[in-house]
Formats: structure tokens, C-alpha cells, sequence
């Protein structure tokens, strides 16, 4: 495994990849391999027919790959705890064929995600809540944070980096639900947003809190700009969170993923 | 070399409307897993080279953003 410290140094393995027939899990941008690089996280892994590339993380690593139709990964040596996801829609058979190849390398199904899309909020959605929502404010991040590790698998959730978490409060992007009058934090929402997506990033209500409609109250504050849609991904096994979304007027689209470990 | 990079897009994404789509990308109409097989076409069919620099969105924004890449590439 070697690191990688420049654009130059990755650049010639990935365009290696490039043949036709080759597929890929999670390509990255330009900007997300720079920033890896910056960190000193990403590392690379050269097989016969295809390129690993490794995300480090704290105690855990996050894998890509480029596979070409006779790739040979059985000269593989990953590190353990390492995650894989592998988004696919209905066209994506032959990536999709690959979770076999992952699973005989000694990968572990954890779980599989549905993405579900949302057009135009439905009209019946109502409210039921004595909690507040409002936006998290500057200083409110470590509150955040501990909701997310007690609630979320660092492994698995695509959790932001305490950069990334400052930058989605300074930007709106964070709402918390706040009981009345104590003004204790009883959940959050995490937005993404572009032009063109709303994405439903993390949503949390504290165990003690659940079963008050909270959930529903800071979804409430998904709305979508004109020419925008709201996106999702959703464990499967997580019936209510699917029925959540689904009488918000979100569907299923034709996204699913598996997520791997290698332990 | 239009029709030659139409036949890639429509082969690889069928359902999306090349001609008059400007942000393919932007959109959520290409996908980055889409990006790769185009890009291992485009490489294939017109004999370039590109760079991890070159794989943003903007370059894959229209047909038109394509074209002028795959020719900023072959000169």
C-alpha cells in the first residue's frame, strides 16, 4: 500500500483504469483527492486489473475501487475494518456482480440503503410535536457531535469531519429540535444542499425522546427551492424511517447500495 | 466527433436528452459511475489522455463541455 502525497502521483494509476469494461464504486472528484491528499488519508493499492484506493479514518478505512473485467483481487492485503458501499441502480450489473468477488475476498454484508427522492412534499404530512426546531447556532457543534456518535456508526454513516460540521451550521444547514421550556437538544437535521439536490444527510432524536413526532418536526424543515428535489438514503431494515419519509411524499428511485466490512 | 461521442452517451446513459441538457451533471442526470465508463470510452474511441484535473464537473456539464475537452485534449 502506498501513500499518495500529489495529484501527479495518483493521477497516472487512475487513468490506467480507464479501459472499457471497467467499473467503480465511489469515484472521487478532484477537489474530495486533493483534500484526502492535504490530510495525508488517501493510500492506493495496485492489483492485477484494477486500483484499491483507501480513505483513512479514525479506526477504520474507507475503500474505492476501478476493476476491470479480468481483475484479479485475490492478491488483495487489506487492512481490517475496512468499509465498502456499493451504490447500484437496476443498469449497474456488472458492478453490482462484483459484490460476489468482494464477499469471497472475506467482505461481510452490514446492510443494505434505499434511496428514496422527493418531488413535492405531500400535503397530509402534519406535525405533531411539543418540541422547537430551529438552526443550530455557532457553539452548538459539540452538542451535535455527541448526538451523532451515540446515535450513528462512524463507520458507515458518512459522518462530517469537524470542519465540515462548523461550515453546515455557519451555512443553515443544521437544525436542532429543543424541548420547551427546558431547552434541552432532543435531536438534529443535517442538510446538504446544492442548486439542484436537498439531501436528508442525518436525522436524530435521543433515545429518550422518541415516539413525540420530533422526527417529523425537523424533517418540517426540508423545503425545496424551485427546480430542486430532495434526496435520502435509508437503511432498509429501518421500517419506521421509510414510513417517515414516505408520508413526507417521499418514493423509492432506482438507487439501492450495499454496505461491506472487512474485519 | 459529435456523433461519435453521442453514440458513447446514449449507449452508456439511455433515456437522457444529450442534445439540449446543460448540466448533466449539476442535474443528477450523469452519475459519477457513468463519469468512469465515459471516460474509459472517450479515452478508447478518441485515442486522449485526460488527468485527474480534468474530471470536474464542468467538463461534464453538456455535450458541448465534452467536445471541447476531448479536442483541448487532442491538440
Amino acid at each position: 500500500m502506498e501513500q499518495i502525497k500529489t495529484l501527479e502521483q495518483l493521477s497516472p494509476l487512475i487513468l490506467a483504469q480507464f479501459k472499457r469494461g471497467v467499473i467503480a464504486n465511489a469515484p472521487l472528484s478532484p477537489a474530495s483527492f486533493q483534500r484526502e491528499i492535504q490530510r495525508g488519508t488517501l493510500f492506493a493499492q495496485r492489483m492485477d486489473g484494477g486500483l484499491i484506493l483507501l480513505r483513512r479514518r479514525d479506526g477504520f478505512w474507507r475503500m474505492s475501487f476501478y476493476l476491470q473485467p479480468d481483475g484479479d483481487v485475490t492478491s488483495l492485503e487489506l487492512p481490517k475494518q475496512t468499509v465498502l458501499e456499493i451504490p447500484t441502480r437496476p443498469r449497474d450489473q456488472a458492478l453490482k456482480r462484483s459484490e460476489t468477488l468482494w464477499e469471497e475476498t472475506g467482505f461481510r454484508l452490514l446492510f443494505s440503503r434505499q434511496r428514496m427522492e422527493l418531488a413535492r412534499r405531500s400535503d397530509e404530512f402534519a406535525v405533531r410535536s411539543d418540541c422547537c426546531v430551529r438552526p443550530a447556532i455557532c457553539g452548538e457543534e459539540p452538542k451535535i457531535l455527541r448526538l451523532m456518535e451515540e446515535n450513528y456508526d462512524r463507520r458507515t454513516a458518512c459522518l462530517p469531519t469537524d470542519d465540515e460540521l462548523s461550515e453546515d451550521v455557519a451555512a443553515g444547514h443544521i437544525f436542532l429540535a429543543v424541548t420547551c421550556p427546558e431547552g434541552q437538544v432532543a435531536g438534529f437535521l443535517r442538510l446538504l444542499r446544492t442548486k439542484r439536490i436537498a439531501e436528508v444527510r442525518q436525522i436524530v432524536v435521543s433515545e429518550p425522546f422518541r415516539g413525540r413526532g420530533i422526527a417529523g418536526a425537523l424533517l418540517n424543515q426540508l423545503t425545496l427551492a424551485e427546480g430542486q428535489k430532495g434526496h435520502v438514503w435509508v437503511a432498509q431494515n429501518n421500517v419506521a424511517a421509510l414510513r417517515l419519509y414516505e408520508s413526507f411524499g417521499f418514493a423509492k428511485d432506482e438507487w439501492t447500495s450495499t454496505v461491506w466490512i472487512y474485519q | 466527433m459529435r456523433e461519435k461521442l453521442m453514440e458513447i452517451l446514449t449507449e452508456t446513459c439511455p433515456g437522457v436528452d444529450f442534445e439540449t441538457e446543460t448540466a448533466l451533471i449539476d442535474d443528477g442526470l450523469l452519475e459519477s459511475l457513468d463519469i468512469v465508463t465515459i471516460v474509459a470510452e472517450i479515452m478508447d474511441a478518441f485515442e486522449v489522455e485526460l488527468n485527474v484535473e480534468d474530471l470536474v464537473p464542468e467538463n461534464f456539464n453538456s455535450v458541448d463541455a465534452m467536445l471541447e475537452l476531448i479536442q483541448s485534449l487532442a491538440e
